[in-house]
């Protein structure tokens, strides 16, 4: 596998919490067949643990800018009456969905990560959403938005 | 370009430059001798109240300018914008080196970014990578680059090279200089359960320009290095290794306490002890050369 290509799956290792958990059950898919022999070894040594516990100072980090960016925005940008066809947050647990809808400034900020792949910051932003609204830790997060009637035209799925 | 970082002028003992604590920093002028600012916050379509902010730091404190976002690890070429950027930012600064971090931070044309640091894999193949970047960043910047350990929560195995014989031999192939973070060196080998005076004589102390030291949090027998608190309690131990770091690094030009968040209300306490207790200890040292920053 060329250089380019491992980091990329290195970098997704560290932030996509998924991707590990197929990776060490050895279910790299299509990866698995690209990876040298010494890339497979230098992935496989890494300790799980540890591997995690990155994982959790990445979003950490994260979390930390996220609250200072937001701290400094009025809070009825973060939490805004609904609007019927504004953007809504869904999110599952024991299996029913909930919605909760958003603000048109949150929801940009949303769209902007997820298109600038940056899931990082926008676990982050969900997570802090998350704390002012009444999303319950440890929900399902499928965040929608909706540019013209009817139709969704993005989504997000994390784990709060 | 040659690179000698002998002629690097000794800049003394700063803070990072941060919004939410630039009314103290300006009213502490006197006690703080240079500041670090973060060059992504600083490109040339910044806002116009951003600009007159740094234009009113750099009319009282020399400022050096950090990078966070290179990625110099990365297998892709540094795109030719980031190098306008920051050759723009330099060259307005009239810095006298550029920082940046031995780290991986995102993959080609930047298609996925973690936005923070993580480690490079210490192979030849990354260490060709690194020296050509850095070979290409000084001679386009024509100024020395210095480039920062990070902490990490492992290696990556398999590799080639330890951590700081990948970094001698970078510094040995484009005479680049070392930015140490002492903090981070301690922090590393805490976790690790490494010597951390082993690891630190492990590296090039002859190519350290700035140091960098910051208060990080422990929890459940595990340092985080989070920027958020004073070099005390659990950060005590960081102090006998930068006086060591101090007394062997003779090519010491500036000292940065990183701070970024939780500066609560006592600026004193939360950065001004620390600065002067960095200078206590520098001090005598860069006295002897004759080489004190004007401040001192």
């Amino acid at each position: 596998m060329a250089l380019a290509e491992f980091q990329r799956l290195l970098l997704r290792l560290y932030t996509d919490r998924s991707l590990q958990e197929l990776f060490y059950a050895g279910l790299l898919g299509e990866y698995e067949d690209r990876l040298s022999s010494r890339e497979k070894n230098a992935l496989r040594a890494i300790s799980r643990p540890l591997l995690e516990q990155f994982q959790r100072s990445l979003a950490a980090k994260r979390m930390g800018m996220m609250r200072r960016r937001l701290k400094a925005m009025p809070r009825k940008i973060i939490c805004s009456d609904f609007s019927y066809h504004g953007p809504i947050l869904f999110f599952n647990t024991n299996g029913k969905t909930h919605t909760v809808p958003v603000s048109t400034g949150t929801i940009l900020l949303a769209r902007h990560l997820f298109e600038s792949k940056n899931p990082l910051s926008l676990s982050a932003l969900l997570r802090v959403y998350s704390e002012h609204g009444n999303i319950p830790l440890g929900a399902v997060i499928e965040l929608g938005w909706i540019l013209s009637r009817h139709r969704l035209t993005g989504r997000y799925t994390t784990c709060m | 370009m040659h690179v000698n970082l002998g002629e690097i002028p000794v800049l003394g003992v700063g803070i990072g430059l941060r919004e939410e604590i630039k009314d103290e920093t300006i009213l502490h002028n006197k006690e703080i001798d240079v500041l670090e600012l973060i060059t992504e916050q600083f490109t040339p379509d910044m806002s116009p109240s951003r600009r007159a902010l740094l234009d009113s730091f750099h009319s009282q404190f020399p400022l050096i300018p950090h990078g966070v976002g290179l990625s110099i690890g990365s297998a892709h070429a540094i795109p030719e914008k980031k190098i306008e950027e920051i050759k723009w930012l330099c060259d307005l600064l009239d810095a006298p080196y550029y920082s940046e971090h031995f780290s991986l931070n995102n993959d080609e044309e930047e298609e996925f970014s973690i936005g923070h640091l993580s480690p490079i894999w210490h192979t030849d193949e990354e260490l060709d990578i690194v020296v050509e970047k850095i070979l290409l960043l000084q001679e386009r910047l024509n100024r020395p680059i210095v480039l920062e350990n990070i902490t990490s929560s492992f290696d990556l195995p398999e590799s080639d090279y330890t951590e700081t014989e990948f970094i001698t031999k970078v510094c040995d192939r484009t005479s680049a200089g070392l930015l140490l973070d002492v903090t981070n060196v301690y922090i590393n080998a805490y976790n690790r359960k490494k010597d951390p005076l082993e690891f630190l004589k492990a590296f090039p102390l002859e190519r350290v320009v700035q140091m960098h030291l910051a208060g990080g949090e422990l929890h459940h027998d595990w340092f985080s290095d989070t920027h958020s608190q004073e070099l005390s309690g659990p950060n005590e131990p960081v102090w006998q290794f930068f006086e060591y770091a101090v007394a062997h690094c003779s090519n010491l030009r500036a000292v940065i306490i990183e701070r970024d968040q939780n500066f609560g209300s006592d600026f004193e306490k939360a950065l001004l002890e620390d600065v002067r207790r960095i200078r206590r200890i520098w001090h005598p040292v860069i006295s002897s050369s004759a080489k004190a920053p004007q401040k001192v």
